[in-house]
Parts: structure tokens; sequence; C-alpha cells
């Protein structure tokens, strides 16, 4: 039995919910012709680079919320992005220096789809 | 100050170490595990580095991951989001692998190395941007990275001065020109992350009579180079196939099914792809010089994108810029080694030095076996060997590639990136108007159109091509001195041979044919003794013996496997193949005295065709 079953179904209602063009088109922007350049500048912060650290949910949630906390709709989901990290949280074990290797239990992908 | 940066979990893991800012090692696990474009985390490439820099993970400083698990996740979110009622593949596809070792990669790093090293992460494309501009010998540059994507970014544009790096500008998925190409790559039959050179290498047989149906129909490309893909076309948003039926449609039907016949068509868009692909990349270019470049003559590149080879010859010959450099692992194993360089020079205080070449140290930061090591493991294998002097190697070399036979050289530290460049390498005399054929079927079982590679010396580049200034990292196409062609259309040919490519590709172009392409193109590596004194040797013991400059290098593997790490790897490849005469160092192996190769499994099964 697939353990994230739920949080799976959970995803795929909260994205019919909210299926609609406008918001679609607000993620997969469409072709304009009346735009001269589809660059979009960047703050130029020069901040690149971030400690990644968290080792419990309030601290991961905490991060999230700097992301999310803006746009409704992702805010509305944080539960279920926590309980899918909480599920399949790697916890820092006393044993070091296990070899790591492949994707773990992750799906293996076509090789003539491109993975992102 | 010891800093280890890690790429994983997409494509192509690798490992780089970095001490006090300058590159101590740097190699991809596939050479490790034997399992081409292996994207697991490179543990083996993290201990090949720490012996390599004779350090132990204890006195690790940072580590540093070449992407931000948060930003993907939020991409992934936003995907699913966008997807709407279409989204369980795409939920499905990633699912597993953001929420463990993605989100995770912090605890699967401290699981695997007794460390106390901060751990950071650095954004994809500043971990590209970086590989590209910091180890070039320029003070000053316009960056470009073009990717498939990182978290969100697919391309940027940035400038880098001194130790400083500032992304200016981007385009952010699912608009991308790396998606885009593996999008038509998929198309032709060929697989995404292994065959984009392979579509490249199409190119040249083909007309680009479908640029305007790909203009018209899946992209929107603006002056600047910007561009947008008409998403009604694509599938890779939905987490399924790269294309879909409407995308078929406009070339006439459905894909090609991998490892079936190449039609004209496939040629054809490969060549029409081409073009929309440099023409965008110039346009960008330009954009980038204009906007930011106005005092500054250097452009780097890295990024997948950035092996394209082809388009990069167009740059160089645009002379927007005046110099350019592209980090030679341009894909995702680079940008562990952006990552560190990054975290050197921006977060741990260390000064960026500059003296004129490149610190990429030819590209040769992998593993290297001295010759006691090598004649270890020949002895303990009964394997015979002839061990020579420097004096009278090269001369023993170069007499038995004049004598037509095809050579496994193995020497020094392995090259890190997807070229072979002396080290890992497979060579031969270019002017045997058999060679590339007998290459390709009797030593690397791959397809015929396939074009091979030369390496020349520096000093006579101008002789044989169409370029004067060095490639030494195999990353510019020119084409072979007109004086040294022969007469030939491809296009006369296809129709001739009926689209039979192995008849085509025996078809005499130059006097070097076995790496002159159908259109007299090459993907030419330069060799100068200060990058690599022993492969320059063997060339100019080669010119000496024939008068010509140039050999064949082609990498040291067969078809679908990694390029060999290890002498066990180089004999093995030696032993399952045709290859004459194997070079470890200063050891050399001939075949005819080599015992009968029985292997228990068939290796033809072990690797995949790519």
């Amino acid at each position: 039995m697939d353990k994230n079953i739920k949080e799976k179904e959970r995803l795929f209602q909260w994205a019919c919910k909210y299926d609609s063009i406008k918001l679609t088109e607000k993620i997969f922007t469409p072709i304009d012709s009346n735009k001269d350049s589809y660059f979009t500048k960047r703050e130029e912060t020069g901040n690149y680079l971030h400690k990644y650290k968290f080792q419990d949910l309030p601290e991961l949630r905490n991060e999230l919320e700097k992301m999310w906390n803006e746009e409704d709709y992702m805010m509305e989901i944080m539960t279920t992005v926590l309980a899918g990290a909480y599920k399949n949280r790697i916890e820092i074990c006393e044993e070091i220096g296990e070899a790591v290797n492949g994707t773990g239990d992750a799906e293996e992908l076509s090789p003539y789809i491109y993975n992102f | 100050m010891i800093i280890l940066g890690i790429s994983a979990l997409y494509h192509d893991a690798a490992a780089s170490l970095v001490i006090d800012g300058k590159i101590t090692a740097a190699a991809q696990q596939e050479r490790f595990s034997r399992k081409k474009h292996d994207m697991g985390i490179p543990y083996n490439a993290i201990k090949f580095c720490l012996k390599e820099g004779n350090v132990t993970s204890k006195d690790i400083d940072y580590i540093v991951f070449y992407d931000n698990p948060l930003l993907t996740l939020d991409r992934y979110m936003k995907n699913i989001l966008a997807a709407g009622d279409d989204s369980r593949d795409v939920i499905e596809r990633s699912y597993i692998s953001m929420f463990t070792q993605k989100i995770w990669i912090h605890n699967v790093i401290h699981n695997l190395l007794d460390t106390d090293a901060e751990i950071l992460i650095c954004e994809h494309h500043v971990s590209h941007a970086a590989s590209a501009f910091y180890p070039s010998p320029f003070e000053e540059a316009v960056v470009i990275t073009l990717d498939g994507v990182g978290e969100w970014a697919t391309t940027t544009i940035g400038v880098g001065r001194g130790a400083e790096l500032i992304i200016k500008e981007e385009i952010k998925f699912p608009h991308s020109l790396g998606l885009l190409y593996s999008a038509f790559t998929y198309f032709c039959g060929f697989k995404v992350n292994s065959g984009d050179y392979k579509f490249m290498g199409l190119a040249p047989y083909g007309e680009p009579i479908y640029e305007e149906t790909i203009r018209e129909h899946l992209i929107d490309i603006k002056e600047d180079g910007s561009f947008r893909l008409n998403l009604e076309y694509f599938d890779f948003q939905y987490g399924r196939a790269m294309t879909n039926d409407k995308f078929g449609a406009l070339f006439g039907g459905g894909r090609r099914e991998p490892e079936t016949v190449i039609t004209k068509r496939e040629m054809d868009i490969a060549a029409s792809a081409q073009k929309v692909t440099e023409d965008i990349i110039l346009k960008m270019v330009k954009h980038a010089k204009n906007e930011y470049g106005e005092d500054i003559d250097n452009l780097v590149l890295a990024g997948g994108v950035a092996l394209n080879c082809v388009a990069n010859g167009k740059i160089k010959n645009s002379e927007i810029f005046k110099n350019i450099w592209i980090q030679p692992a341009a894909g995702d194993a680079g940008g562990s080694l952006g990552a560190a360089l990054y975290t050197a020079y921006n977060y741990a205080g260390i000064k960026r030095e500059i003296n004129g070449m490149d610190s990429q140290n030819g590209s040769y930061l992998g593993p290297a076996y001295s010759n006691l090591s090598i004649k270890e493991y020949l002895k303990s294998n009964n394997i015979m060997y002839h061990e020579y002097s420097d004096d009278v190697l090269f001369d023993k070399i170069a007499d038995e590639l004049s004598n037509g036979m095809v050579i496994g050289l193995f020497q020094g530290r392995m090259e890190f990136g997807p070229r072979a460049l002396g080290n890992r390498s497979i060579i031969a005399d270019p002017r045997s108007e058999t060679m590339q054929s007998k290459l390709n079927l009797k030593i690397k079982y791959r397809e015929s159109f396939r074009p091979f590679a030369p390496s020349v010396l520096r000093e006579d580049v101008n002789e044989y091509f169409e370029l004067k200034d060095e490639s030494p990292y195999m990353l510019l196409v020119e084409n072979v001195q007109s004086n040294r062609r022969c007469a030939s259309n491809v296009q006369n040919d296809l129709i001739k041979y009926d689209n039979n490519m192995l008849e085509i590709v025996k078809q005499k172009r130059s006097d070097i044919s076995a790496v002159t392409h159908v259109d007299y193109s090459a993907r030419i590596q330069t060799v100068s003794e200060e990058r690599n004194g022993y492969y320059y040797k063997v060339l100019k013991a080669f010119k000496e013996k024939t008068g010509c400059s140039v050999l064949v290098n082609t990498s040291f593997n067969v078809r679908g496997e990694p390029i060999v790490c290890t002498p066990m790897d180089a004999y093995k490849c030696f032993m399952r193949t045709e290859m004459d005469v194997l070079v470890l160092e200063n050891c050399v192996l001939y075949k005819e005295e080599q015992p009968e190769w029985n292997e228990q499994e068939d290796w033809h099964k072990t690797y995949e065709l790519d």
C-alpha cells in the first residue's frame, strides 16, 4: 500500500479545486505578442547561498512560509506538504558512512523523458 | 578552507573539492558506479575527492549542494497546480524523490559523511554560472546559462567581476531551450540525456525545412533571444512524454521509435531545430552584450545547452564577444564545481586569483593511476604487457597508429565532463577512409552517422581547421580547411544512397576523413604541451612519423558505458572490442598477446544502448 496515497490524492484535489485558465496562465505563462521581451529581471541581492538545516516540521514550515505566505492557495496545501515531508523524512542516523546510492524508493524514469 | 560541492538527484551526479579556492578534484559518479548518467548520491566520487585532496570528511568546512530543494519544491507544487485536473502524472512522477532525498538532502549528506561541516544550498543556475565564470581566465565576463530547468530558471544572464557574480535576468520554466531541444531529441527517437549530442550530429544531414513550422507553432522568439514555448504542443509539463500528438502532426506523424531506421524527416527536424536553437542563442548573446557587456570583452557559458558545440562555434564566429570560455562539464556535474567555487569566493572569503590561464587544469580532475599500480594490476591478473620508457613509448604509439591500429589510451588524471581529452581516449589515424566505419562497427558498436572528433596540435590547428584560437575542451565546432576538402554533397548522397547514412559516412570528404562530418565540420580539441604533456607528445610523435598533426579522439568506452575510470575498466573495454593496442601509462598491451576473453555474462546486456 502506498503510504503517500492520501497526500497524493489531496494534492490532486487541491489542483482540481484551483483548476482555472487564469491560474494556469499565471504559472505556465502563455505567448504574448505584445511583449518585447520574456526576460524577467532578478533582484540583484547576490544572495544565492543559504544554510540548509531544518530538522523538524516547525522549522520546515517556517522556511516554506517565507516562500508562500503571500499565496493563499500555497498556504492551503502546507499541511499536506508537511505530512509528505514527515512521512518520507530521512533522519540523521547514528551510523555514519553507509553508501547511499540511486534514488532509494524513487520511481525510475524512462530515459526518453527529461528528469526535472 | 575545504569545500565539497555535490550535484545529484537530477542528472550526472558529481562531487568537486575546492581547497583554499583552488580546484583540487572533481569527478562524475557514473565513472565509479559504471551506470551512465548516474544521478544518485555520488558517494564514490566524494570518497575519491577527499582522498585526492588528502583530507577526511571531518576536515571539510562547507558542503554545498548545487540546487535549492525548497525552490524546486515550489516549482513542483505549482506545476501540479497549473496542470489542474490533469496533474496525476505530475504528482506521481516526482513525489517520492521530492519528499525523500531532495528535501532531506542535508540529512542524506550527514548520514553519508562523518562531518561537522555546515551544509549550504546554492541556486542551480548560480552553480552553473559560477562553474562558467570562476575557472575562466577572465577578471570579468558576461555569463549566460541555459539548461532544461533548475529550480525555476531555465536561462539566466549575469555578470561576473572579480569574485562577484550577479544574475541580472532570467527565463523561467516551463519555457526552456533545453527542454525544447530534448523534446526534439525524444521525438526523433533518442534518449533525452545521452541523445542530445547525437541529435546535434544528425543535423548536418538535413535541411531546415521545418524551421518556419517551429517558429510559427512551437515557440515565440523575441529580438533579444528570449522565448516562450507554445505549451499546446508539449506534454512534459504534465509529467508525461516530452511531446504530444499535436506536435507530431506538425511533422507528418508520430515520433520515431528508438533503434529504428532514421529517415530524412528526422534529419530535417534535427537541422531545423539546430537552426532555431542557434538563432535564439545568438540573439541572446547579442542582447547580453548590448545590455551588460558594453565594456566587457568576455563571455562565459554553462548549463547543458552549452554542450551544443555547433552553436558555440557560431557564437565564436559572430565575434559579438572577443573571447569565450565554456565550462567543460557544462551540465549538472559541473554544478558541483560551481557551487563549491561560489561558496569559496562569496561565503568563505577566499580571494579569487587570476593569472591569464583558466584554472580548470585541462579538466583533468579525476583519479590517476601510477605505473606501479598499473603493473600490479596487470601482474596479478597474468596480463601480458610491455613497459617502455618515455623516449621509446611515444614513437611506439605513433608507429602503431600509422599502421592503422586503434589504440586505447589511458594516462594521467581522468577528465571531468562528457568529453575525453586524451587521458581516457581511443585514438586512431584520421587519414584512413575506412577508420570511421571501423571505429563505429568494431569498437564503439554504435550508429553509423555519428562523426568522430579530432585532436590537433595547438600550433597546427589553423592548417587543418578554420580556427586560429585554442579549443582545449572540444567544445567548438569549426570547418575543415577548404584546401583539405574533397567535393561532396550530402543531399545528393542521400538521394544516391537512399538515405543510407552508413554509405554516406564512408565517402571521403577530406584528407582527414575520419573526423570530417558530412558538412565538413569537426568538433576540435587543440592539444598543447602545457595542458597535457603526455598526449602532446603522442601527437608530436605521430606528426613526425606521418606529417599529420591530427588524431581521431573518441571516448574510451563502448556504447552505453561511461568513460573508463580504472585500469581494469580499460582492460575490459579493450578485450570486449576489436581495439588493437592498449596503452596504460608506460605499459603497452597488444591484442594478439592476450588470452581469450571470457565473461560469464553477456556484457552487451550490461549497458543499455544510449
